[in-house]
């Protein structure tokens, strides 16, 4: 009935042996590439240990009450424009909270708000695109009916509905970030074991007695790998986003708690009299988002069976 | 293929009634009362006749049935606040959402598939990472501070480009210039991700090892291989793309379905809620539809498998 | 409901209400315009549109202006209390008298003249020569059909009012409004009160349709969130200096500044105090700024425990400081409120008793309540919205942090108006509520009384000596209602503070110098009949 066995994880797939014969193919300049590709992994990985490192200590490293309320040193300047100071070294907000405090403290609330939602979806796609693409028939229908009901529901009419429902805590937050997220995955996944489904190897193995749960972990499970985690790398920064929307509807991360997304939609008026307010954050967004990314390139060989071969 | 029509047919209803059971629980269940947004200060007898005007004073299930028996004969009620049918409402807001979204995302193909292109040819190297550090850069930035800033430079500074609503096309070009940045991350990323497989196929070297150039055996050979997966992709992306008008909309007061749409969340207009769902999730499932079609049409073994 | 006719867009200025029309012409019209706009548009020309609308105008001109509410699209002026409505209709209808906001005296409109005949009966002469829009003549069989609609139990507009008026027609330009007891607040109520024609009151589904009025500007059209008005040359006071006005809502107030500096709003309202410096900078462009007859309020909920104890509302009172939130967070865009109403009200005196921040002195409340550094009190539940009072978020953070020092423990809660709204009116669900309160006139019942009697609603409180004193203000003559309001019942609020007024809010417009003579009242309405464009 829903005959599609395309969408992101074919187009990842479309070509099996691809990746490794790239390589081979210039392999006048494989040495120097390779270095340079060990090169990306250290940089990467740098920046991904700090965004962890902040993540971790940001609390205990930061000089000031991030939600010290304090109205009469509000709107300074970063250090580096006029009327800065190191007291706050990227100045203050609209009732006067340091600002690095602010964005330190929020790599928690942010980050892991937006890494627990892409958990929660991948969790909830790899398992309904599994059983969908493995079993298919009436599963597969009705989940995939599922899915689909999923992605074309406006995002707003849910959000909106279920954080009023309950309050914005962060759990519902996960929730419903992941809600936004998990069919993208539930897709991927599903055509990936579909194509599995009738490979010659998975038939192979089951012919020789290995057993369904070992197909399914081993070889389904490592193919299924690359695509979601590219998926992945970019939802983090679309969570992220996200969660600011909800918080320019009031319905994301409470005050007085800061994370990237309520900044910049507290003080988003602010954008032509004070810029760095709603802007300093956005430049933590895409230093993580891209340390994420950027990771996800160079360990894109080690994960990917096929290129590893 | 007939049967598979068919088949898609009550799949794409089974999908709309299930998106329209949702909405309409939903909205009604989330607090907020529609009576009391019209009249903050009125009592509760005066509240009352009210919501029995609106006929909101109804169980839900009843109300849902009446709903349906109208919808199908076309009629999906009267908005309150807008004062108009909401078909009406409907019919006045699509055409600047389809205008704002096909701009979009014609804008985001173009210049997605142009620089995920240049990424695989450059894989690895640091035009590659630049170009990542783009689509990342799009992705970070909230659709409602970059139109802003789009809105500050561009109308405010420089007066190129008017503001807000929409009476011509140049209304369209920061609207959509938003919406399209929030696409191209992955729209990028899959081009590269496909395009490096492509180029690494046996008859794209063989092209090449006729002699033809680079650039030739690109445009010609590779390009339009990818469009077909990228098509997919972009089915899939119609959702986000449907939720980023609605911030785009409300920034640039562009009076399309999006910004209708959160207005009747935000003040809890019920017609106009379900209205909209409805057509949100018919416009998903008709543009997946067409596509799957037309991939079956371009690829012989999914055509089997729909005739099967 | 069952209503399906609809508009669109006019273009010309014939009789506009109930035109029909069907889905295509409109698509076809739409894909027309933007093809011939696509034909013409020369990139360089700013906002073309704007010189196009007011050259087909006689040259007077048309202007825009930005609402930061939407509409409810019932034009029943009885059905709402909604200021966008309220603005709307302020230049569509007459009242019966118009209050010169300077003075604070009446000025007459619909009527010429009034006196209390008895106590309890007042007698209006009416203005001849007037018509409605749609040409029936005005008279008293009209103020006695809109007057006792716009006060019966059933409409919305009733909370404005005591009690339900009676109104007797002696002859044509002849009234008598007869109520059950002496009530010296009457005059000041009655210019809220649209005066519609009888024959719409008769008929409601008429009345829900369009606007018919008296007044200088004319219904035109409603459609995509935007009114659009005429001149109404027939005007009794004279035409209006403007061929019409339109306006629009739109949600977010970084657009409606974009709006006012292209050049394609005249009027934004509600202004956020961090886009002031914006517009000062541009000489097209000034500032209006109008103190309003809004209190901000800290309400609290009388039925919540432990807020019933008064030790503890005084101890919140003086842990605040309010002249910090006006000062800095408001950036002084508003007033510290020294009475339960605002400067502007009729009756209006500051109290020596008024809390100021002190800290210590709260500490020793709150100890006195029984909470010694907030011991044994549980968490306080504090609801406030986001997305329209401005800078809610921003003070409700700081007050929450300053109830904190004192050992008040806070639950803060930033909502979205829909939901804050279904609270604002419930009895539980939160112990401290911030909303504000905008009546249209001045007459300190309207706020005393909606607050503070009998269990009025929002607070809940009810006590018998604030009861019985605005009982007594309620059916005192007028002088010596002034006395006991400003000498008994101002100073009794402030000490059992049933809520904590904060500030009296200054209402900030955005506007283009194209319209010199804009101002906003301290109702929010605005008078547009003596405004003119120029270009």
């Amino acid at each position: 009935m829903s005959g599609r066995p395309e969408s992101l994880a074919s187009v990842v797939d479309a070509s099996a042996p691809a990746s490794h014969v790239a390589i081979e193919a210039s392999s006048d300049k494989t040495a120097g590439r390779k270095q340079s590709r060990d090169w990306g992994l250290i940089i990467s990985g740098a920046m991904v240990a700090i965004v962890a490192l902040i993540t971790i200590a940001g609390p205990w490293i930061v000089p000031h009450d991030p939600n010290y309320i304090d109205s009469r040193s509000r709107l300074m300047p970063p250090v580096w424009m006029d009327g800065g100071s190191w007291d706050h070294p990227l100045g203050t907000d609209g009732v006067g909270r340091d600002l690095l405090a602010r964005i330190v403290v929020a790599f928690r609330t942010s980050l892991l708000i937006a890494i627990a939602g892409v958990l929660l979806a991948v969790s909830i796609g790899v398992v309904i695109g599994i059983v969908s693409g493995f079993l298919g028939g009436i599963a597969d229908t009705v989940l995939m009916a599922i899915t689909d009901i999923q992605l074309s529901f406006p995002f707003v009419v849910l959000a909106v509905s279920l954080l009023s429902l309950t309050r914005p805590r962060p759990s519902v937050l996960i929730v419903v970030l992941s809600l936004a997220a998990w069919p993208m995955y539930a897709r991927v996944v599903r055509s990936v074991a579909q194509q599995e489904r009738g490979a010659d190897y998975i038939i192979a193995a089951r012919a020789i007695g290995v057993p369904q749960w070992r197909i399914l972990g081993y070889y389904v499970g490592r193919n299924i790998v690359p695509p979601v985690f590219i998926v992945a790398s970019i939802d983090i920064a679309t969570l992220i986003v996200l969660e600011s929307l909800l918080s320019f509807l009031g319905l994301g991360v409470q005050p007085p708690t800061a994370s990237w997304g309520n900044i910049i939609a507290e003080s988003k008026n602010y954008l032509s009299s004070s810029w760095w307010v709603p802007t300093l954050p956005g430049v933590a967004i895409v230093f993580t988002v891209l340390s994420f990314n950027l990771l996800g390139d160079s360990l894109h060989r080690y994960i990917d069976p096929r290129s590893a071969r | 293929m007939g049967a598979f029509i068919v088949r898609r047919l009550i799949y794409s209803l089974v999908i709309i009634l299930g998106a329209s059971i949702a909405a309409f629980s939903l909205i009604r269940i989330v607090p907020g009362d529609p009576a009391r947004i019209m009249a903050p200060n009125a009592s509760e007898e005066q509240l009352a006749t009210i919501r029995e005007e609106l006929g909101f004073d109804r169980p839900i299930p009843v109300q849902f049935v009446d709903f349906v028996k109208s919808a199908i004969k076309g009629d999906f009620g009267h908005s309150a606040f807008l004062k108009e049918d909401v078909g009406t409402v409907i019919a006045e807001g699509l055409p600047y959402t389809l205008r704002l979204a096909l701009t979009a995302l014609a804008l985001a193909l173009i210049v997605g598939v142009t620089l995920g292109t240049i990424a695989a040819l450059f894989q690895d190297r640091f035009l590659d990472r630049a170009i990542l550090t783009i689509a990342v850069l799009g992705q970070s930035m909230p659709a409602f501070w970059f139109g802003l800033v789009l809105i500050l430079i561009f109308s405010v500074r420089l007066g190129w480009f008017p503001s807000f609503g929409y009476k011509g096309p140049k209304y369209l070009i920061l609207p959509a210039v938003t919406l399209a940045i929030s696409l191209l991350a992955t729209l990028i990323r899959s081009t590269r991700l496909v395009m490096v497989d492509v180029l690494a196929q046996e008859y794209v070297k063989a092209a090449r090892a006729r002699g033809l150039r680079r650039r030739t055996v690109v445009f010609r050979h590779a390009i339009p291989n990818i469009l077909v997966p990228l098509l997919t992709v972009v089915g899939v992306q119609l959702g986000y793309l449907l939720g980023g008008a609605v911030v785009v909309e409300a920034i640039f007061n562009v009076p399309g379905i999006g910004l209708t749409i959160l207005n009747a969340v935000l003040r809890r207009d019920y017609p106009v809620v379900q209205a909209v769902t409805i057509l949100m999730a018919g416009g998903f499932v008709l543009i997946n539809t067409i596509i799957d079609i037309s991939y079956g049409a371009l690829d012989p073994r999914i055509r089997r498998e729909m005739t099967r | 409901m069952t209503e399906t006719r609809s508009r669109k867009p006019a273009q010309t200025s014939a009789s506009l209400i109930n035109t029909s029309f069907n889905r295509r012409t409109l698509l076809k019209g739409a894909a027309a315009a933007s093809g011939v706009a696509a034909l013409n548009s020369p990139i360089a020309r700013r906002a073309p549109w704007i010189k196009r609308a007011s050259a087909q105008d006689d040259g007077r001109g048309t202007i825009t202006l930005l609402s930061a509410e939407p509409f409810f699209g019932s034009w029943d002026p009885s059905s709402h209390t909604i200021l966008a409505n309220i603005h709307a209709e302020w230049n569509c209808f007459d009242r019966l008298m118009a209050l010169d906001w300077e003075t604070k005296e009446l000025k007459p409109q619909l009527a010429e003249s009034w006196t209390f005949v008895e106590p309890t009966v007042l007698e209006l002469k009416l203005r001849s020569g007037v018509t409605f829009h749609d040409g029936s003549p005005f008279g008293a069989k009209d103020v006695k059909a809109s007057l006792e609609y716009m006060t019966s139990d059933q409409v919305a507009h009733r909370a404005w009012y005591r009690e339900q008026l009676q109104v007797e027609v002696v002859d044509d330009l002849t009234v008598r409004i007869r109520t059950q007891s002496p009530y010296p607040g009457l005059l000041y109520t009655l210019p809220v009160t649209s005066i519609m024609a009888e024959a719409d009151v008769n008929n409601p589904d008429r009345l829900k349709e369009r606007y018919n009025g008296t007044g200088p500007f004319k219904w035109k059209d409603y459609s995509q969130e935007t009114l659009t008005f005429e001149a109404n040359d027939e005007y009794w006071g004279g035409p209006p200096q403007l061929a019409g006005f339109s306006y629009q809502y739109v949600q977010d107030p970084g657009t409606r500044l974009a709006a006012l500096q292209t050049g394609e709003a005249h009027v934004i309202e509600r202004v956020e105090s961090e886009q002031i410096p914006e517009i000062e900078a541009n000489p097209d462009l000034r500032v209006d700024t109008t103190l309003t007859t809004e209190n901000k309020w800290l309400i609290f909920k009388a039925k919540m425990p432990p807020m019933e104890n008064k030790l503890l509302r005084q101890a919140i009172s003086f842990a605040i400081d309010r002249d910090l939130i006006v000062d800095s967070i408001l950036e002084g865009h508003g007033r510290v409120c020294d009475a339960h109403v605002a400067p502007i009200f009729f009756g209006y005196k500051p109290q020596e008793n008024t809390p100021t921040y002190d800290p210590e002195r709260a500490k020793a409340l709150l100890a006195e309540a029984g909470y010694p550094n907030g011991e044994g009190l549980d968490t306080l539940v504090y609801v406030t919205s986001v997305g329209f009072y401005p800078k809610t978020r921003e003070y409700g953070q700081y007050i929450t942090q300053a109830l904190g020092e004192i050992g008040i423990n806070i639950d803060f809660q930033a909502k979205e108006p829909a939901a804050w709204l279904e609270m604002l009116y419930a009895e539980t669900g939160a112990h401290l509520f911030d909303t504000g309160w905008m009546p249209p006139g001045i007459d300190p019942d309207l706020v005393l009384k909606a607050f503070f009697y009998s269990g009025g609603r929002i607070t809940y409180y009810d006590d018998e000596k604030i009861n019985a004193l605005l009982d007594k203000e309620g059916t005192a003559d007028p002088e010596e209602r002034l006395t006991i309001i400003g000498d008994e019942l101002l100073p009794a609020l402030m000490e059992e503070m049933p809520a904590l007024p904060l500030f009296t809010s200054e209402l900030i417009s955005g506007v283009s110098n194209k319209v010199p003579a804009f101002k906003a009242n301290p109702n929010s309405t605005w008078d547009l009949k003596d405004v003119s464009l120029q270009e």
